[in-house]
């Protein structure tokens, strides 16, 4: 069943049909590609579909209602099966590009906002050490569900190696930026966490299950 | 997927506004907000209480999705700085989300006041509404 389809379906039980039609067609124009949702979409879609079900129903209701919309579109929109994703990280813009990725590729195998902001978190984390202190580097994702979600980030990057690395593992290291406090962040947001670190780079996976 | 993600990780990006309110400086964050803008943020607000001084600071940041140690770090200098220039100030807005994730960090911002709404931290720094009707209304 299309994303569209769930979407009328569901508003279907609470409104009249051609009520949940109108809701339906705006939010077709809303999206870019209905067959695959992104992140911003789905802000897109959710604001469009509360923004009309105030014109035909209660504040309250629709608030209801567009919860079980919410629900609704993670299981029809949910991917299963594995997916990988490289990005390429040398400057500011690729982090944010990676750490934006991420959190797409969060909401896309129907994980929780939280979810997938802790992981935005931690590649923000490695992105931004590959940027500050490297010539560059990437960072591989490989997301899958099983039907538990769980992702392993690998960051590579050609540095000279971290040289304090148990000193800022151990917390103890704090630089005036805050940069060496995100190793540190990064290794508690996810549940397996090894570095090798060498004078020709550094590699790092993690690795988090969320039940 | 790739083509959205570089629209949104064009360098420049739109400046974050500072909104001045009675007396008080508003600098409300949105989205992803990038080094850049953060610093671009700082200096503005720096400029302006140096300038034209200012009651207090109230930081917004229930419009950002993102908060990692550089930010995190970003928003406490500026609190700190502001507060060395004598305006006290207020993060407010932080989502459970972004809260939980500092948390997990190990990140903490006790230096820096904080409200859970953008109402609230206006109230810790003195702003208080007292409503009438509005002129017309029938009573």
């Amino acid at each position: 069943m299309s994303l569209l389809q769930a979407l009328e379906e569901t508003l279907s039980r609470h409104v009249s049909a051609i009520n949940a039609r109108v809701i339906v067609e705006r939010s077709r124009r809303v999206l870019s590609d209905p067959s695959h949702l992104t992140g911003e979409d789905r802000a897109r879609l959710l604001a469009t579909v509360r923004a009309t079900l105030r014109l035909f129903t209660s504040d309250e209701r629709a608030a209801t209602i567009l919860e079980e919309v919410d629900r609704r579109l993670s299981q029809s929109a949910a991917r299963v099966g594995k997916e990988h994703h490289t990005f390429v990280v040398q400057n500011e813009s690729d982090l944010l590009s990676a750490r934006a990725g991420a959190r797409d590729l969060c909401l896309a195998f129907s994980s929780t906002s939280g979810e997938a902001q802790r992981i935005a978190t931690a590649v923000s984390e490695l992105a931004r050490n590959i940027v500050a202190y490297t010539p560059g580097g990437r960072i591989d994702i490989t997301i899958s569900r099983n039907p538990k979600l769980s992702i392993a980030l690998v960051a590579q990057d050609r540095g000279s190696g971290i040289a304090n690395l148990e000193q800022v593992l151990s917390g103890k290291y704090h630089s005036k930026t805050g940069l060496g406090r995100g190793l540190l962040g990064v290794k508690r947001l996810m549940q397996s966490f090894r570095v090798h670190t060498g004078p020709t780079g550094t590699r790092i996976e993690a690795e988090v299950t969320f039940s | 997927m790739s083509a959205k993600a570089n629209d949104r990780s064009s360098p420049n990006r739109d400046t974050i506004p500072v909104i001045q309110l009675w007396g008080h400086l508003l600098v409300p964050l949105q989205g992803d907000i990038s080094d850049t803008q953060m610093q671009e943020v700082v200096d503005t607000v720096l400029h302006r209480i140096a300038k034209h001084g200012a009651e207090g600071l109230v930081i917004d940041t229930s419009g950002i999705w993102i908060l990692d140690s550089h930010l995190c770090a970003g928003l406490g200098k500026l609190a700190t700085a502001a507060s060395i220039m004598g305006v006290p100030s207020v993060l407010c807005g932080l989502s459970a989300d972004v809260v939980t994730t500092l948390q997990t960090m190990g990140f903490e911002l006790n230096d820096t006041q904080t409200a859970v709404s953008l109402e609230r931290a206006l109230e810790k720094l003195g702003v208080f509404v007292q409503r009438r009707p509005p002129q017309g209304a029938s009573i």
